[in-house]
């Protein structure tokens, strides 16, 4: 893949930005600002005995939520513009008739992408280890959280490479992007919220439990990030004893959800990125 | 080298190309010459395999450019009449970058990137940001970049719109080394005088059809051995025209401007005496009765006024 010359110009392009630093530090600072904030708040009324053990697990879910937080933030603005920014430039054209298929094209984008995020991470693990120093935490836990993470980076990346594929105007494939992130993290909650009132209110009959949790809900990331989280890290106010699907867990829901969606997308951004689209600007 | 056989494009109701046919030979510089919207940018871009036809096929080097894109673009260098570059990239990384895309391997590509340069006279910009050089430059550039893979084919629309007086000749020079270089070129204008004396066939193209195709000898030949007399009249000027009209060897008359006739005319040197000789002895207030050149752009005008066809 590090032979493919669209990512390598990608990568290059990305670092020669004042932005590129810029968010970085600002990542950096706002991910250290939480967590010591919290850690000074904890720790005001002396430490010892289980509550440093809780502290360290309250920390990392902390960190991860504020993660997640991020990546939704700044993924879809990493991708929603390449595709129709190459568009907007009139460079498009000029990379579709090389021997760049549009699954390199598309592939290299994506990538570079993920790697800005990946760096991200990556500098921000000295902050974790803040986490290992209270403990609580294992470390397959902290692999299967960076692992959500990172399908969750790719799922919105995708989203955003179809998006900027389908729509000519950057602005306006940001602002959808966007929008769809806001459905997956937000939506998808009050969608879940809704139809459980709907269900509740219309089918009626004797109460013999808690209604279930419609499917709708294992689209979102916090539904897996929350399964994955120590001590029963249940992020949303719905309870997972009542999920639809009791046979898998809510994480492996997800991802076979998001390997899906990242399939659908990128397969899409592929077929509109075909070269005889690229030039169908009529003039002449 | 590129043979289009009655391609036709249709955009909804619109038809921007009705059938056009045309075979350009190895080593020639087909100049493809028609007004804004005739069709001649739809024309490159289904050659250049960016756009697909709504009827008819073209091939290039005998491939189809419809079925076996892939090849073709192997053989292509293609240059659009709007073309952006990447700001944050240096000319050379600018080069090395769509060399890559055409997979050449690394080794090779310092040295073609270098030659490039040289011969687009962009070597001491080498280590500037695209972003910094002037529109002529870009368009060097540009060019530069449609030959990294050393194509036998190049597909230029338009290469030196909004160039100054300089750049446009410093491009037409670059031309003349490309065609040396054995390259078939196929190149766009709306200015005919920009590529008169540059192609070798010419092809103009209006409304979507070609009007008329060959080498610019032949074209001109033909389109000379009819006669262009222009004849000024003080008065009776459609008088004139309906009189001129009805001698022998007329071919079209075109009422130009106040008082002017464009006679296309097919007689010799004695049916002009005789026709100028029947003007004045039919009382037609003559003012001057002269055959003028045929230059290329005359016969661009008459050939998409309709006069010819």
């Amino acid at each position: 893949m590090i032979s493919n010359p669209v990512l390598n110009k990608e990568l290059r392009d990305r670092v020669r930005t004042w932005r590129s630093p810029l968010v970085i530090t600002l990542y950096l600072g706002l991910i250290a600002f939480v967590g010591g904030f919290f850690i000074f708040e904890q720790t005001r009324g002396g430490m010892g005995g289980p509550r440093v053990y809780r502290m360290g697990i309250e920390i990392f879910n902390i960190m991860a939520i504020l993660q997640i937080g991020l990546i939704a933030f700044l993924t879809p603005g990493l991708t929603a513009g390449v595709i129709s920014g190459e568009r907007e430039r009139q460079t498009l054209p000029l990379l579709m008739i090389t021997r760049m298929s549009p699954l390199a094209v598309a592939a290299g984008k994506l990538v570079s992408a993920i790697s800005y995020i990946l760096l991200l991470t990556v500098i921000s693990l000295p902050l974790y280890s803040i986490v290992f120093f209270f403990g609580g935490v294992s470390l397959s836990q902290f692999f299967q959280v960076s692992g959500i993470l990172l399908v969750t980076t790719v799922l919105l990346g995708s989203i955003g490479m179809f998006f900027s594929s389908l729509f000519k105007r950057t602005t306006v494939a940001i602002i959808v992007t966007y929008a769809a992130t806001f459905m997956l993290f937000i939506g998808t909650i009050f969608l879940t919220a809704f139809i459980m009132q709907i269900t509740q209110y219309y089918i009626g009959g004797p109460v013999t439990g808690p209604p279930t949790v419609p499917f709708i809900i294992y689209f979102n990331p916090l539904v897996a990030l929350g399964s994955v989280l120590p001590m029963g890290g249940n992020i949303l106010p719905f309870s997972s004893s009542n999920l639809a699907v009791q046979s898998l867990t809510p994480w492996q829901v997800n991802l076979l959800l998001d390997a899906a969606m990242i399939l659908l997308a990128m397969g899409l951004a592929v077929w509109l990125l075909r070269p005889t689209r690229a030039g169908t600007k009529r003039r002449g | 080298m590129i043979r289009v056989d009655g391609l036709a494009k249709h955009y909804g109701k619109f038809e921007a190309l009705k059938g056009v046919t045309f075979t350009i030979e190895e080593g020639s510089i087909f100049g493809f010459v028609g007004p804004n919207g005739a069709g001649k940018t739809t024309t490159m871009k289904i050659i250049a395999t960016l756009m697909t036809p709504t009827a008819g096929q073209a091939f290039v080097d005998d491939i189809d450019v419809i079925r076996h894109p892939r090849k073709v673009r192997q053989v292509i260098g293609y240059m659009p009449d709007f073309f952006g570059v990447y700001d944050r990239l240096k000319v050379t990384e600018y080069l090395d970058f769509y060399a890559s895309c055409y997979r050449i391997p690394a080794d090779r590509r310092r040295n073609i990137i270098a030659d490039l340069l040289e011969l687009v006279d962009l070597s001491h910009k080498a280590d500037a940001y695209v972003d910094g050089l002037s529109r002529g430059m870009k368009q060097r550039l540009c060019l530069a970049r449609c030959l990294v893979h050393d194509p036998k084919v190049l597909i230029l629309d338009e290469p030196a719109s909004g160039l100054d007086p300089r750049a446009r000749v410093e491009m037409r020079e670059l031309l003349r080394e490309l065609k040396k270089m054995g390259k078939t070129i196929i190149i766009s204008s709306h200015i005919l005088s920009e590529l008169a004396e540059l192609c070798t066939h010419v092809g103009i193209i209006e409304a979507g059809e070609l009007a008329a195709e060959g080498t610019v000898e032949r074209i001109t030949a033909q389109l000379s051995s009819d006669r262009l007399i222009q004849v000024r009249v003080s008065s009776g000027q459609e008088t004139a025209a309906g009189l001129i009209r009805e001698q022998p060897g007329v071919v079209a008359v075109t009422e130009t401007a106040d008082g002017i006739l464009q006679v296309s005319f097919s007689g010799d040197s004695r049916g002009q005496v005789e026709l100028l000789r029947k003007l004045v002895t039919e009382g037609i207030p003559v003012l001057s009765f002269a055959e003028t050149s045929n230059s290329l752009e005359d016969l661009f005008m008459r050939i998409t006024k309709g006069v010819v066809q």
